[in-house]
């Protein structure tokens, strides 16, 4: 699905990502994780468009998608969460919703002005599905600003879900969660996103991590320093040490 | 207070209101221009030479007056969208002042009926008589007016329960977030530019016909930040904002005599006050979303309650 | 040539006001990351407090231009009260609006005040043009450079070299991260946009004084002039805001010879568009840097 390439990006100087490589099968899910400032983010960022690469290539299912416009990536079935959650406030629930359907197939600038056709009825129920399967069927009206941030991260989802893309990106969809919201988030992400598409999630939670992934990648000061099964990993001592030795000294 | 002062100040709040739906469409974007007068004077300019010069009738004088604001919009358009911000704002006002200045100097006449008609640098343009000649009444060319704004204002809000209008709130919250939705942020940036320039377009194309007479001075970022204020006291949430701006100070303020001398510093006043309460207007999103919920609301009970009423 | 360098010369002389009403708006900015469009009209009417302490005691220079000055401060700190510090943070265009209202405010004001619109301002001196070689001086215009010179230079030690410069640089860098560091970001706000306007009142000063007369206009120019030096300079960068001034003042002097007088605001606006299309961070710009860091911080 997704293969990076001896990927580097710097800022100012700092590398962000050194010769990144990773493959990521059909149907996978991977759990990216590392230290705060290790590149995670970043490497999101690059596979996206946001920032262009120093070096290296990003391809998906074969094609070339390095430095493309983030729109057009994003077009060929890519969507991402953030992790500083990014929703649009001054709209409504079910509008940060459907918003995600505009560059579908089908909502051709034609269709942008007719409010009421069956397609687009349609559309609108399908974005109530999708409320409905993250828990946010009854704050369909509310302002999305004023939503608690658990259901600011459902709504990333939904969004995010909106698009049926074949990977999804998503960067701590647990962050600054409880650890029973983080189970249920946890099992809403395995039993309502995963199926049927291939995933990154970047987490610190390592139950969620657990919960979900199949495989794990971790990152360091921008570089790759294990990647694997998930028991194997975890008793790697660069990784002991790079990743919960630290987390262990910030608690 | 007479009629005919009566139908001059409802004259001017309908030209105003389309500078001020012009800059309201760009900050919906998330952009501020201080430029949105120079389309309004290309298109009073323009539609003036078509009728006045070349005898065309006026509402293609108008339609010509549009497009050609439109045409100039898109030329601002190409270089500016990448700007962001105060980067934006500057280059709108140094284009609106370039056109200002070019006025100034733009000479074009031509004889007819042995008199020279014709845009004459700083000295203006005098007699676009086409609404007197074709004999339409102040009161005619105000329904006009307000005719030309009405559908304005529909397409307006068309526009604000559609895709399209949506992906304009949405470059204006969050352009990196509308990019990650597929939408490319700098052609509907243009693109809003263009309709903007429209809209402004129409206004100015009006304004040359009611006053016959047109100079550049009229033209200066004065009558660009009003417009803008419009919008910010109104309220960004919907496109009454503008109007609701509009009325309070030309409408309001211009007809309390009481305050005239000091009509400036009341508004000011009030007007910095209103804006620490509520920064983005009166009718901002929160506000027209609350009005919007509450209306399906009493929709839905009417309708349960007439339903009741007939079984 | 020497008519060339000739306009050079007086575009410097002029530019250089230029430059200290940019180095004010540039301060602003800088802290604020907001564009205050009344910083014109409040030191405009500093520069009416002067007139009224000249015409009601007949005071002298330094009389005048420290009411100018004081003028400037009080109407610089209203102005801060209303349409910076009242509105929060992340409305930006809000505050722009409101200083926008106040503008007209101000002129209302000084209107009522001063119903004959323009009056005479005491020129701070009155000597024949210098002459050296072929070349002319306007000696006002050799003050108003020195001023700007000394200014600059205070300016850049106030910021690099002292406490409250590095807890200036640190507000306008990241509030937030100041904030954390125990800085009162309100305080340092204030101070700065205390600071500009006591500059804006030095440069409303010099030139009226230079022009010999005043009117309520003086506040849309001081903004427009200030607001292009400091684009072409580079926003929120001193020495931008200087050279910004020069280059604007010798663009202007250069085409008022060769191209006349009704080209001189249009070639301006022209540079100024250019430099906006072609190099948004002006002179001095670190455009391309701050886009990185935006996005960055934004992701």
């Amino acid at each position: 699905m997704l293969r990076v390439e001896s990927l580097s990006r710097s800022f100012g100087g700092v590398a962000a990502l050194e010769e990144i490589d990773l493959a990521v099968a059909d149907g996978e899910v991977v759990g990216l994780i590392g230290p705060n400032g290790s590149g995670k983010t970043t490497l999101f960022n690059v596979i996206t468009g946001v920032h262009p690469v120093d070096s290296g290539r990003v391809l998906l299912r074969g094609e070339d998608i390095t430095d493309q416009a983030p729109a057009r990536i994003v077009r060929r079935g890519i969507a991402r969460t953030f992790q500083n959650l990014r929703i649009f406030r001054r709209m409504s629930v079910h509008e940060n919703v459907w918003v995600a359907q505009h560059s579908l197939p089908g909502v051709g600038p034609m269709t942008l002005l007719s409010g009421r056709s069956a397609g687009e009825r349609a559309r609108r129920a399908e974005v109530d599905g999708l409320l409905d399967a993250v828990g946010l069927a009854d704050r369909r009206d509310a302002l999305a600003g004023s939503l608690p941030l658990p259901d600011q991260r459902r709504l990333e989802l939904a969004r995010a879900l909106a698009r049926s893309p074949a990977l999804l990106l998503l960067d701590e969809p647990a962050g600054g969660m409880t650890p029973a919201e983080t189970a249920e988030m946890a099992a809403l992400i395995r039993d309502f996103a995963v199926p049927g598409r291939t995933c990154i999630v970047i987490e610190h939670k390592l139950d969620l991590i657990s919960a979900l992934c199949q495989r794990l990648c971790v990152l360091n000061f921008g570089r790759k320093i294990a990647d694997g099964a998930p028991q194997e990993v975890l008793q790697q001592s660069d990784v002991l040490e790079a990743y919960l030795g630290r987390d262990a000294g910030d608690a | 207070m007479g009629g005919d002062y009566l139908i001059a100040v409802l004259s001017n709040i309908g030209m105003i209101s389309f500078i001020a739906l012009s800059a309201y469409l760009l900050l919906v974007v998330g952009e501020i221009s201080f430029g949105q007068q120079a389309f309004f004077a290309v298109s009073a300019y323009g539609s003036g030479i078509a009728t006045a010069m070349w005898g065309w009738p006026i509402w293609l004088g108008l339609l010509w007056g549009a497009l050609v604001a439109g045409v100039a919009a898109l030329v601002v358009a190409i270089p500016t969208v990448r700007l962001r911000g105060l980067y934006f704002s500057v280059a709108t006002l140094a284009f609106a002042e370039m056109v200002r200045l070019i006025l100034e100097i733009f000479t074009y006449q031509v004889e007819i009926d042995g008199e020279l008609v014709g845009p004459n640098g700083s000295d203006g343009f005098r007699d676009i008589r086409a609404i007197y000649d074709s004999n339409v009444s102040a009161f005619e060319y105000l329904l006009i007016i307000y005719g030309l704004l009405a559908v304005v204002l529909v397409g307006f809000l068309i526009l604000e329960r559609s895709r399209l209008g949506a992906i304009f709130r949405m470059i204006g919250e969050d352009p990196m977030l509308t990019e990650m939705q597929g939408l490319n942020v700098t052609a509907h940036k243009i693109l809003a530019v263009v309709l903007a320039g429209v809209v402004a377009g129409i206004g100015g194309a009006l304004y040359a016909h009611l006053t016959t007479y047109v100079e550049p001075k009229i033209f200066n970022v004065m009558l660009g930040v009003h417009g803008l204020a419009y919008g910010l006291i109104g309220g960004l949430g919907t496109a009454f904002g503008p109007l609701i701006g509009v009325a309070i100070d030309i409408g309001l303020l211009e007809s309390i005599r009481a305050i005239s001398g000091y009509r400036m510093i009341v508004f000011g006043g009030l007007v910095a006050v209103l804006l620490i309460v509520r920064p983005r207007g009166l009718l901002d999103e929160a506000a027209v979303h609350w009005l919007r919920v509450r209306w399906r609301e009493l929709r839905r009970g009417l309708r349960r309650g007439w339903r009741r009423a007939e079984g | 040539m020497v008519d060339f360098i000739q306009n050079c010369l007086d575009g410097i002389m002029l530019g250089s006001s230029y430059g200290l009403l940019a180095i004010g708006f540039t301060l602003i900015f800088g802290v604020m990351r907001r564009l205050n469009l009344s910083y014109g009209p409040s030191i405009m009417v500093g520069a009416f407090v002067g007139t009224l302490v000249y015409l009601e005691f007949q005071a002298n220079a330094v009389a005048i231009a420290a009411a100018t000055v004081v003028g400037a401060v009080i109407v610089g700190i209203y102005v801060e009260r209303l349409c910076f510090r009242a509105i929060r943070r992340g409305a930006a265009v809000a505050s722009m609006v409101s200083s926008f209202v106040i503008w007209m405010q101000l002129e209302e004001i000084v209107t009522v005040v001063f119903p004959d619109r323009t009056y005479f301002f005491p020129p701070l001196v009155s000597a024949a043009p210098v002459e050296l070689g072929p070349f002319f001086f306007k000696l006002e215009n050799v003050v108003m450079f020195a001023c700007a010179a000394v200014m600059t230079v205070w300016l850049h030690w106030l910021l690099q070299r002292t406490r409250f410069g590095l807890a200036l640089r640190a507000v306008s860098e990241d509030p937030r991260a100041a904030l954390f560091m125990g800085i009162n970001v309100g305080a340092v706000m204030s101070l700065a946009f205390v600071i500009a306007s006591a500059f804006g009142g030095v440069a409303a000063y010099l030139i009226v004084s230079a022009d010999g007369q005043i009117t309520p206009l003086f506040g849309l120019w001081a903004t427009f002039k200030g607001l292009i030096a400091m684009m072409l300079g580079g926003m929120g960068s001193i020495p931008g805001a200087i050279l910004g001034g020069l280059l604007l003042g010798v663009v202007e002097a250069q085409s008022i010879w060769y191209l006349g007088t009704e080209y001189r605001d249009l070639s301006a606006y022209f540079l100024l568009f250019l430099f906006l299309v072609f190099r948004p961070g002006g002179l001095m710009g670190q455009l391309a840097v701050e886009r990185e860091q935006a996005a960055t911080r934004r992701v």
